[in-house]
């Protein structure tokens, strides 16, 4: 169960069984798949239909594409500190705990 | 990003090399093999397991280029000579498969009853069940060339006269694979060759009685355990084939394109869960704790046939039900509205490469050792002579356990991340969706190195 970027009847037909879903759910205007939030849809607008987009869309992705880059860089700084952690338990644990 | 990728494999390489020499841990091998203890304490060894595997999860988020994930698992190279190899192997592996067949049942019957030295007991599970299982997925799966069972049963099989409903899915798969193994747990089946022949038998049998009533391909696809866990072993291994010839994909790559609507989502997973069980399984039932566990229940008068078989089914109904209670939570974590069987069934052969860990760390040093006597009784199955040789293992061999099973899980957090990233949006949502596989994951990796730990003793009571 892939995501295409056809807008076939088929291709609603497989996608709604792929998703449990409120009625009133966001949903993307070319495949029918819904969104939890504006945000995530607005990536898949440019993810999946970037040729199809109208003006108003592609401002949205480029916005919502800014947006994601700068909490991926966020969330890479508290990766990055997580992975400090653990290296100083382990170093701790091996040197001294252990020992 | 490519860049952060490489430097992401890097650092990976450097922590589970500086892992795996920190902690000299002796693994437990196959069956005959002498266990020892762990040098390091338990408690650092299980940690540092749970903590690669929570490392390399940590490291994947940095790879969220979509477009090389994509060719990650999309790019294939074609084999020269696949075509031939394809025309050939046919015959040639038929042949050999029939050859294999008959001679385990002839020596089954006539050869000698110890198991080391009985030509059908070396050639199922040294040869077959320990090597052949590993080919197929460290090389690629070439059972449906040498398969006797399936050869012998095609020129009687037709369309099928009966045709199952669709709510029997996988699910007859599962019952066979789990009934197999617990087979090879409870009964002598492991070692006594009239037994073992017994088993290949009524093997034969159900396959024939099941392709013609059935249809092969029903058979195969629906029933037959023993093909259903190469084709899965398959997927993990580099050499694919192709309609008309044999191609080259990343380790893990074909882990990604899920056929979850080939019977019913929740049997489709149920094989997986299995093949992942039975493994842990086979490695649980061998330790202490079991002993400790089994013992009460089988004093207050229950056989232990049915303990070792409840066992079976419980821990079967753990594994299950915690997979899917993660898959759940994957809606919340990642915020998405697919469903939950969706996402089940999507990230369920990411577990496979884990499974294969477990085999090779389980089989390897037992299929060493067993090597040279399985050549020596292959030269002359009937009259073999009275103490073939075994091949004594050095030391560094005692690593291939914890390497294989860390290796295992590795491959299945990258295979889940490029999932992910064609299932989700975005670059957080797909690495958010995550979260509850990896705790699973991380308790799994300690439970399995734990079960590595423990002294091996001989599955109790039985």
């Amino acid at each position: 169960m892939t995501d295409s970027s056809t807008t076939d009847e088929a291709e609603r037909g497989s996608t709604e069984a792929a998703f449990a879903v409120d009625d009133d759910a966001e949903r993307c205007p070319y495949c029918g798949r819904p969104f939890p939030t504006e945000h995530l849809h607005a990536l898949h607008l440019g993810e999946e239909h970037a040729d199809a987009l109208t003006e108003a869309e592609a401002e949205r992705y480029a916005a919502a594409d800014d947006r994601e880059s700068d909490e991926l860089f966020q969330f890479h700084i508290k990766v990055l500190a997580l992975l400090t952690l653990i290296t100083f338990v382990f170093l701790y644990s091996y040197t001294f705990v252990w020992t | 990003m490519a860049d952060t990728a490489r430097a992401g494999t890097y650092w990976l390489t450097v922590l589970v090399t500086a892992t795996l020499f920190a902690a000299p841990a002796r693994a437990h091998g196959g069956p005959g093999i002498t266990s020892g203890n762990v040098d390091t304490p338990t408690w650092l060894f299980l940690m540092t397991g749970g903590g690669v595997v929570a490392v390399s999860f940590l490291l994947t988020s940095f790879v969220t280029d979509r477009d090389l994930l994509e060719s990650y698992h999309d790019r294939r190279v074609s084999i020269p000579g696949g075509a031939a190899i394809r025309r050939w192997g046919g015959p040639v592996g038929g042949g050999i498969g029939l050859l294999g067949l008959a001679g385990v049942v002839v020596t089954g019957v006539f050869g000698p009853p110890e198991a080391a030295r009985s030509f059908a007991v070396l050639l199922v599970w040294v040869v077959w069940w320990a090597g052949f299982t590993a080919s197929t997925y460290l090389v690629g799966n070439s059972w449906p060339a040498l398969d006797p069972f399936g050869r012998l049963a095609a020129p009687l099989a037709g369309d099928g006269r009966l045709s199952l409903p669709d709510w029997v899915g996988r699910w007859p798969a599962v019952a066979g694979l789990l009934l197999l193994v617990w087979l090879e747990v409870v009964t002598a089946v492991a070692s006594n060759p009239t037994q073992l022949t017994v088993v290949v038998g009524a093997y034969l049998v159900a396959t024939v009685v099941g392709s013609v009533l059935l249809g092969h391909g029903t058979w195969r696809r629906q029933i037959d355990p023993i093909s259903g866990v190469f084709e899965l072993y398959g997927r993990v291994a580099p050499v694919k084939r192709t309609d008309d010839g044999l191609e080259l994909a990343a380790p893990g790559a074909a882990l990604t394109d899920v056929d979850a609507d080939a019977t019913t989502i929740a049997s489709e997973i149920g094989f997986v869960i299995a093949l992942l069980w039975v493994t842990t399984f086979d490695g649980f039932v061998a330790t202490p704790g079991w002993q400790s566990i089994a013992a009460p229940i089988i004093r207050a008068g229950v056989p232990a046939e049915l303990a070792y078989f409840g066992a079976m089914l419980g821990g079967y109904a753990l594994f299950f039900g915690v997979y899917w209670g993660a898959s759940k939570r994957v809606r919340s974590s990642g915020t998405t509205y697919r469903s939950a069987p969706r996402i089940a069934a999507a990230f369920a052969p990411a577990l496979v490469p884990i499974a294969a860990g477990y085999h090779f760390g389980h089989y390897f040093p037992y299929f060493l050792t067993q090597l040279p006597a399985s050549v020596v009784v292959t030269l002359s199955p009937l009259s073999p002579p009275i103490a073939p040789p075994v091949l004594g293992l050095p030391g560094w061999v005692s690593w291939v356990g914890p390497v294989a099973v860390l290796s295992g899980h590795l491959l299945a957090v990258w295979a889940a991340h490029t999932r992910a990233f064609d299932l989700f949006t975005g670059r957080l949502q797909p690495i958010r969706s995550q979260y509850p596989y990896v705790v699973v994951m991380v308790l799994y990796t300690i439970t399995g190195l734990w079960l590595l730990a423990q002294p091996t003793i001989d599955a109790p009571f039985i």
